[in-house]
């Protein structure tokens, strides 16, 4: 068997206008390119390789979303064996909260291929972007909702918080795309354990749409499940406090507070 | 969709500049690409939902990937 080649690019948020010329470079040279993207991306990718083949038929209203995927990796592997170049393009980062991308990667390896991810930029950089906020100056703490809700996570509410796809909570069976008001209702309970119950919350959506707007509309935490939530809203919840100083840490280290030189970023913090 | 209204969004998508002139000068750019009246009419009226339609990335229509 020769081995056949994939290549896993992300096509970013903005259609075309995020596309790199990394991946653009991956993308006219592929055999085949098998992605899931929006119209006008796709139509971008169909001037740079007529060999385009969408996965979007691959979901189902009631089809749970893990056989979805499964049927898209089986598709991006198909022609590996016949030595095929490969290039699955997903809207993005590939390797962020796209399961079936990495499993794709990893079932090609298994089977002898070779396969590479390539980054992309995804709606975190968007939300960066649009929101102002740099992960360094608080720190940043990345979840998925559903899974944050059901496991006993400790996380540190001097950090940001960003918890992807709300729309998911409530769906237990995995197979629809709207979400339950009463399980939001419980995680803003379980925030406000941490939180005042009237802390922002930012209900974020990346703009798509050349013509449109980044959503950027804030929710006091106790209302959150008033709000409107799409397959694009993200969650960001800034955080409650600046950090403490560990004055155990500072101890173990043999050094005091006033020896410290404070970054810029630190100092702004502290507001 | 036709190819000037394509080509106009793909610009607005890829070129800042450009989506910036748009803002303050919609009908001019939109001269300029030589988009059809119809479309013209259509961008105008702000109906972002059908033109997202059109041009095939209506978020109603699509599903995304959800882990």
């Amino acid at each position: 068997m020769v081995p056949g080649r994939l290549s896993v690019v992300g096509t970013g948020i903005r259609p075309g206008g995020h596309l790199t010329r990394e991946a653009q470079h991956l993308l006219r040279g592929a055999d085949r390119v098998f992605t899931v993207v929006d119209g006008l991306t796709l139509d971008r990718l169909r001037e740079l390789n007529a060999r385009v083949e969408s996965l979007q038929d691959a979901y189902a209203v009631g089809r749970r979303r893990d056989d979805s995927y499964a049927e898209m990796v089986r598709r991006i592997l198909a022609p590996l064996d016949e030595g095929a170049h490969v290039c699955a393009a997903f809207y993005g980062h590939p390797g962020v909260f796209v399961w079936p991308a990495h499993e794709a990667i990893r079932q090609a390896r298994a089977a002898g291929h070779r396969a590479v991810m390539y980054p992309g930029i995804s709606a975190e950089d968007c939300l960066f972007a649009d929101l102002g906020l740099d992960p360094a100056l608080h720190g940043c703490q990345s979840f998925e909702a559903t899974d944050f809700l059901l496991h006993a996570r400790r996380f540190d509410p001097t950090a940001a918080l960003i918890l992807w796809q709300p729309v998911t909570l409530g769906d237990l069976r995995r197979d629809a795309f709207e979400h339950d008001p009463e399980w939001v209702k419980v995680l803003a309970e379980v925030l406000a354990a941490d939180y005042p119950a009237d802390h922002p919350v930012t209900v974020y959506e990346a703009a798509v749409f050349p013509l449109d707007e980044p959503r950027r509309e804030q929710v006091p935490l106790n209302r959150l499940h008033e709000a409107r939530f799409s397959q694009v809203s993200t969650l960001y919840l800034p955080p409650a406090a600046p950090p403490a100083l560990s004055a155990e840490r500072l101890e173990r280290l043999g050094i005091s507070e006033s020896e410290l030189t404070f970054g810029a970023y630190q100092l702004h913090r502290r507001g | 969709m036709s190819d000037n209204t394509h080509k106009l969004l793909s610009s607005l998508a890829e070129d800042p500049e450009t989506l910036e002139r748009f803002k303050k000068d919609p009908e001019g750019v939109m001269k300029e690409y030589g988009v059809p009246e119809d479309h013209q009419k259509l961008i105008l009226s702000g109906d972002k939902e059908k033109l997202a339609d059109e041009a095939g990335i209506d978020h109603n229509k699509l599903q995304f990937i959800i882990i």
